[in-house]
Formats: C-alpha cells, sequence, structure tokens
C-alpha cells in the first residue's frame, strides 16, 4: 500500500470501520513508513480534541428547563388551529382503538378516494370482453331470427358483424349491429325479457335512399340554392345511430328507451366549391351539426383509456407504500395523464367514454397523482417532473371545463 | 419504547413528553454543533419537536429506529435555519467560547485540551459547509457509526467514507492556518 492510500484509509482505521484486509495492510504498511505514522498520530490527537470539545458542550450547556411548557403550549394552539372540532373527535374516535399505527392519514384517505373513483372509471370504460355475457346472448337470439337468417343467405354474408351496443333501455331492449357494410346496414333490436327481435331495420345505399337523402339535404336554403346553381351530389355515406330518449310510457311512468336511426351524409359539388351535410333519415331532418372529427367506437382510445385507469390505480398504490422506483415514474405519467386528457378534450371523444367521467377524470387523476408525487418525498428532477404534469393536467381540465362549457366538447353519443 | 411510540402515534401527550425529556439533549447538542449559537439551538429544539408532533402520522416504525428519523429532521431543520438566518448573526455564539472556570481547568488536567485549541475548533468547525460538518457531528460527537450515518444522511457507506476523511483534513488545515496567523501576530514561535 502507498503513502496515499494509507493517507486517505487513517481516519476509518482509527474509526474501526475497515475490513480485516485494509487493516492488515495499513498495519504493514505502518510498521515501514515513519510519516505515515507521524500522520496517524497527530490524526488520532485531533479526533481525540473533537471528542474532549464534545464532551464540554454537552456538560456546560442543557436546554432551558422551560422547554417543554412551551412546546406544550404550542402544539396545543396550533392542533386547536390546524383541525376543526368534529375532525379531532373522530380521529380520536379512530386512533384510540388499539392498533399499532394509526391507519387514517392523509396516505390511506388519499389512496381509498382514488382507488374508489378509478373504479367507477374502469367500469365505464371497461372493454367489451368484460361485458361479453349478454352481449353473446344478444347476437344469439338475433341470429336464430328467421327473418335476419333469411336476409343474410339472400344476401349471401358469409361473416357477421354482431356489435352490440353497450346500454340497454329500461324496456330490456337493446341493438345488434348485424351488417355494417358501406352500402347495405342491418340492425335488430332485441328484448332480454322476451328474448326476441322485436324489430329489425334495414337501410340500403340505392338511388331511392340517395334521392331521400338529397331530398332531405335541400331543405337547406343554402344547398337548395347550391343545387339550383347546378351542383350535383358527388358522394354518399350510410350510418347508423341511436338515442335514449325519456318517454312516458303505457303505466304513465317516465322511461328510457332507445330509438335507432339512420344517418346520411352527402356532398354536394359544383367547380371548385362543395357542400357537405348529414341528415337523419328516419326522421327526416337535417342533422349537420356534425363534424367529420368522429371516432370510431372500436377506437384505438377505448383500450388506452381503459389501461390508463388500471395502471393509475396500480401507481397510486405503489406510491403509497413508498415504493421508490414506481415514484420516478409517476411524475412522468402525470404528464401522458395531461396529454391523453387534452387529446379527449380537443377531440370530444365520446365513443372512448360515453359519458362525463373519461373527460374530465383523466385530468383530474393526473393532477392527483402528481400532487401525490410532489407530497411524497420526490426529489431533484422527479419533483419538476411531477409538478409540471400537475400543472399540465390542472390546466388541461380547465381547457376541457371551458371546451364543454362552451360546446366544443359535446358529451353525447353521437348516433 | 415501542409502547411510548405507539402512544405518542396517537397522539397520547405523556407519550411525547417522555420522548422530549429522553431525546432533548440529543436534538439539542446537535443543534449547538451546527450552529454555535445557544439561543438559535434552543429555537431549533423547539421546532423540531413541533415537527415531531407533526408528522407523528409518517413515521413508519418498520422503515427505521424513531432516532434516525429525529436526526435526519435535526440536521434538516438547523441548515434551513442556518439559511434564514441574517448575515450578522452568523458568528459563533460568544458564550460557547467563555466557558465557566471550573470547566476549564477539569478539561485541561483531564483531557489534555487547552481553551485556546478549543476556541480554534469550535470557530473553525462553525465555518464549515454542512456537508462536512455533519458528517463530522454525527461520528466524533454522537459516536455514530458509518453504516448509521448513510442511513441518516441517506447517502452511500463510501460517500461516509470519504467524506469523513475529507472533513477531518478540512478541519486540521484550517486550525494550523489560524495557528500559524495567530502566532505571527503575537509574534510568537510555535
Amino acid at each position: 500500500m502507498k503513502c496515499n492510500d494509507t493517507e486517505r484509509l487513517i481516519t476509518a482505521f482509527l474509526d474501526g470501520e475497515l475490513t480485516d484486509k485494509e487493516r492488515s495492510e495499513i498495519i504493514e504498511h505502518l510498521s515501514t513508513c515513519q510519516h505515515c505514522r507521524d500522520e496517524m498520530s497527530s490524526t488520532s490527537d485531533f479526533i481525540s480534541l473533537l471528542h474532549s470539545s464534545s464532551e464540554i458542550i454537552l456538560t456546560e450547556f442543557s436546554p432551558s428547563p422551560a422547554s417543554w411548557k412551551t412546546l406544550k403550549q404550542r402544539v396545543i394552539e396550533e392542533d386547536k388551529k390546524s383541525k376543526p372540532c368534529i375532525v379531532n373527535k373522530i380521529e380520536k374516535l379512530i386512533k384510540v382503538q388499539p392498533g399499532k399505527t394509526a391507519w387514517l392519514n392523509w396516505r390511506t384517505i388519499t389512496v381509498g378516494a382514488l382507488v374508489l373513483l378509478l373504479s367507477v372509471g374502469l367500469i365505464f370504460t371497461a372493454p367489451s370482453f368484460l361485458k361479453q355475457d349478454y352481449k353473446t346472448l344478444a347476437a344469439n337470439i338475433s341470429l336464430s331470427n328467421p327473418s335476419v337468417q333469411e336476409i343474410i343467405n339472400e344476401r349471401g354474408i358469409a361473416t357477421v358483424n354482431e356489435h352490440v351496443i353497450d346500454k340497454i333501455d329500461d324496456r330490456g331492449h337493446t341493438f345488434v349491429v348485424l351488417i355494417n357494410d358501406p352500402d347495405y346496414i342491418l340492425i335488430s333490436e332485441v328484448n332480454f325479457e322476451t328474448e326476441e327481435v322485436v324489430q329489425l331495420y334495414e337501410i340500403e345505399l340505392n338511388d331511392d335512399t340517395k334521392q331521400t337523402i338529397i331530398d332531405i339535404a335541400g331543405t337547406d336554403p343554402a344547398i337548395k340554392d347550391f343545387l339550383e346553381q347546378g351542383a350535383h351530389a358527388s358522394e354518399f355515406e350510410i350510418y347508423w345511430g341511436y338515442k335514449f330518449d325519456d318517454v312516458i310510457g303505457q303505466d304513465g311512468n317516465v322511461q328510457q328507451q332507445g330509438k335507432l336511426h339512420f344517418t346520411g351524409y352527402v356532398k354536394f359539388e359544383l367547380e371548385e366549391r362543395s357542400y357537405y351535410s348529414y341528415v337523419n333519415i328516419t326522421d327526416g331532418y337535417i342533422d349537420s351539426a356534425y363534424t367529420p372529427l368522429v371516432i370510431s367506437p372500436n377506437s384505438i382510445f377505448t383500450p388506452i383509456a381503459f389501461i390508463m385507469h388500471l395502471l393509475g390505480i396500480i401507481i397510486i398504490i405503489a406510491l403509497a407504500l413508498q415504493n421508490k422506483i414506481l415514484m420516478k415514474i409517476t411524475g412522468t405519467l402525470s404528464i401522458i395523464f395531461a396529454v391523453m386528457g387534452l387529446l379527449c378534450g380537443l377531440f370530444a371523444v365520446q365513443w372512448v367514454m360515453t359519458n362525463l367521467i373519461g373527460t374530465f377524470s383523466i385530468p383530474i387523476f393526473g393532477s392527483i397523482i402528481g400532487a401525490v408525487g410532489i407530497k411524497m418525498n420526490t426529489t431533484g428532477n422527479n419533483r419538476i417532473l411531477s409538478i409540471l404534469g400537475t400543472s399540465l393536467c390542472i390546466i388541461v381540465f380547465i381547457l376541457d371545463m371551458i371546451f364543454f362549457m362552451t360546446g366544443i366538447i359535446v358529451l353525447e353519443p353521437v348516433f | 419504547m415501542t409502547k411510548k411510540l405507539e402512544k405518542w402515534q396517537i397522539g397520547d401527550m405523556k407519550a411525547f413528553e417522555a420522548l422530549f425529556l429522553e431525546f432533548k439533549g440529543l436534538v439539542f447538542k446537535n443543534a449547538i454543533f451546527m450552529t454555535g449559537n445557544r439561543v438559535e439551538a434552543e429555537d431549533i429544539l423547539q421546532e423540531v419537536f413541533i415537527k415531531v408532533w407533526r408528522s407523528r402520522h409518517d413515521f413508519n416504525p418498520e422503515k427505521g429506529k424513531f432516532v434516525t428519523w429525529l436526526y435526519k429532521i435535526t440536521l434538516n431543520q438547523c441548515i434551513s435555519n442556518h439559511r434564514k438566518k441574517r448575515p450578522d448573526s452568523l458568528s459563533l455564539d460568544d458564550e460557547l467560547l467563555s466557558l465557566s472556570d471550573s470547566i476549564k481547568t477539569d478539561f485541561i488536567e483531564e483531557n489534555l485540551i487547552n481553551k485556546m485549541e478549543y476556541e480554534k475548533l469550535m470557530r473553525e468547525l462553525n465555518q464549515l459547509d454542512n456537508k462536512h460538518k455533519q458528517v463530522l457531528i454525527l461520528r466524533y460527537f454522537n459516536d455514530l457509526s458509518y453504516s448509521e450515518i448513510a442511513e441518516i444522511l441517506e447517502i452511500p457507506l463510501g460517500t461516509v467514507k470519504s467524506r469523513i476523511f475529507i472533513a477531518v483534513r478540512l478541519l486540521r488545515e484550517r486550525m494550523q492556518m489560524e495557528m500559524k496567523y495567530n502566532c505571527v501576530d503575537t509574534g510568537r514561535m510555535l
């Protein structure tokens, strides 16, 4: 061992913090080196000086005898200030019970509330495989119907769509989309109580249908004018849609009933100009409020929303357990949540969430998760990430609210 | 101790008082070493125990000892108090240097320490940066092992080892420097 290495280890040697190997190496070196022996002796003297000084302070100085009284007074005052009476009482009630440590603290409360909230979100965003049972039943009822079989055979369709919508109305009815081709749609209305097909809806994009679409669209003065100038219809599309309305039923009570309708899309063109129109074919009126920014029910956002809720639960639990690795992910995730919330808001992804919970819950969860991240002992980059994520989430939530208030986000099923 | 801690965590004032009486000396002496000021140390003692009371639900006995947790709170409080201080009050408390006569003679005889050395040490320790001051205080004034220090400061064991080595060397060099200047001032030879 060289002098440099020995000097570096002398303090640890005197403190008894070296391994046996290091110790013997040092002892061996000291036996041959006067310089290091001197260094060792003066370091040792210095350490004794430190010890002695500490003892002087200990003997000479002690806290003032009144310090407990002052402290007690402050603690009592602070407790009174910080907690309303009722919270105090509840806290006492829960904590006086025999147990190891107080389990009701900010962490357990936050986690409990969040898991509950997220679970609700989970149910709303649950993918179709979790709801398969009633869907299989509805599909089977529809497929065993003779009229349906006849149509399928007649049209020579090999595979049937069998898309069952996610809602059942108060009468126990739902809709099964059996065929959804660009030029032909077949939908059955199924009654779960009687296990029967109540009604079949079909539409074919033939000349008659096209004429109907043009006629309805033509009731708009602007389009009528455009047609008179010589515009022609260049593109047609048909869609299906449903609405759930409150209707006064036969027993006089208000009940929610599902109503199916077909929507037609037409594009009119004249030279460089074009007009789009969406019309409700079933009820015969123009429904041009819809923009082309409609995301389909099978959107990629559905599984993403589900996974995000699931992730949220895992992360919050991990945070509660103060898992350091997962805490690093927290900050990043709050940012992702914020971006997702922004996307949901901007695109008004009705199909992803089906209602308010999705669009607003994502930024809310994001900000809470971020805040938990800040509250925990995160440091450095993690803390900056958490703060950034939380602020973003809060901004997105406010933006979503503004969009919702001003009608940019329409939280209703489009079709 | 476990019973006392459990009671304190559910808000028992008696248990809190017992904890205060048991650990006030420890908090106070470390505050004195860290700040070099008696009044400030009293202040820190109060703040530390207010924190101990306030965050009693955050302490988890399964994750570490109470005393380790207390050390952490104390050192953090000393550092944040120090930041708030006015520059003119940064100087070492005179009281700390003017010891009572009995103490002086006792220690000169028993521990071969003289007043000049003690004063120098306290002055130079006070000038040291927090990072190095902390390890010296924990090791030599609290007699803690390197691994205990590593746990309190949340740094690797190797860092503790090198930091103590540097701190000792720094403090020794500074004391030798001061000694030289003093000798020049008084015109004496060492």
